[in-house]
């Protein structure tokens, strides 16, 4: 009888044993996922109407290194960012590092009024932009990723206080002598 | 009569047990699926992980990329990718972990198998209790020679 109940103990215990093998060894990525899969890469299409009124397509880019920024009015984050954006842009002049926004979640009208208050004339794309967001494994703006003059995805940014114009400066540099 | 009693017994227990299994069967295939693509949108919004709460589908979370990933899976449906197809695309985008119901194979297939088979063990351990019992009950039922010996001896005394 003490044998039986030996044996039903070691049944349990087996089996709580898995179960906290299994806890302990599963995936525990349970929130904010800092989603890094698209990493190497091809870049997925970003092509679209843009906020001034033009047509931009990250195929026509290839040669140049693309920094591609979701980005959000509402976002406070972004605002905080978008000035060191300002300052890349003009750090870069000849256009070998080149900027493009992406909205997210947000209205055309607002994204306006963002880059006039804020600054910034390089090509922002507001319409259907929720599905590229995806494509780049957006989970939150303000979310950064900087595409290789060969077209794929070789950084990705993110966090409350978004990317700086040194960080992405210093990730070119590494990359262009062969880090 | 007793054996007629036994007959019913075994006879009720199977009828339950066609029942349970017909049930389980048509449980598992007579689904016949959502009837809208917007019922099938919602059953699928309730399989991704929402990837920037905790815990949360993006069918119910309302924060901005839950809602981007409702209107895709709707744009999905509408342009006439599968659901497994769907679900790919958000795994090939933001990883496994997007998906809410784990893994069927593998070592967290487990998770599917032990439930199962814990159920079983458990079934069949009460099972042989009963049997036990009943067996301990039956044997008590009958009166021994010895049982009978000693109860005339005792209306003897008391008379």
């Amino acid at each position: 009888m003490k044998n039986r109940s030996a044996i039903a103990a070691g049944l349990v215990a087996a089996v709580v044993a898995v179960f906290i093998v299994l806890l302990a060894t599963s995936d525990t990525q349970q929130t904010g996922a800092v989603n890094f899969e698209i990493l190497g890469e091809v870049a997925p299409p970003i092509q679209g109407p843009t906020i001034n009124a033009g047509d931009y397509s990250l195929q026509d880019q290839r040669g140049n290194w693309v920094v591609v920024n979701f980005f959000a009015s509402w976002c406070v984050a972004c605002r905080v960012e978008h000035p060191e954006l300002v300052e890349l842009s003009e750090r870069h002049p000849d256009g070998d590092v080149q900027i493009v926004g992406v909205m997210f979640a947000d209205t055309e009208e607002r994204a306006r009024e963002f880059f006039d208050e804020l600054g910034g004339d390089w090509p922002a794309l507001v319409e259907e932009t929720g599905s590229i967001a995806i494509d780049y494994g957006v989970t939150a703006v303000p979310e950064t990723v900087l595409v290789s003059p060969s077209g794929r995805v070789v950084q990705k940014w993110l966090g409350a206080n978004g990317v700086t114009a040194d960080e992405i400066d210093s990730v070119i540099d590494r990359l262009e002598a062969g880090g | 009569m007793r054996g007629f009693t036994t007959q019913w017994r075994w006879l009720s227990w199977v009828l339950m047990g066609i029942i349970g299994v017909s049930a389980l069967i048509i449980g598992a295939t007579g689904d016949t699926g959502p009837a809208t693509a917007g019922e099938r949108r919602s059953e699928l919004a309730a399989t991704i992980r929402c990837p920037q709460c905790r815990g949360q589908s993006v069918q119910e979370s309302d924060v901005a990329i839950a809602v981007e990933i409702r209107a895709d899976i709707s744009n999905r449906i509408a342009a006439g990718e599968t659901d497994d197809q769907i679900r790919q695309v958000y795994i090939d985008r933001y990883g496994r972990s997007i998906v809410l119901t784990p893994d069927s194979g593998g070592f967290t297939g487990l998770v599917w198998i032990v439930p199962v088979v814990a159920a079983g063990l458990a079934t069949a351990a009460v099972a042989l209790a009963f049997q036990r019992w009943r067996a301990q009950a039956d044997a008590l039922a009958e009166a021994s020679d010895e049982d009978r010996k000693l109860v005339a001896e005792l209306r003897r005394d008391r008379s």
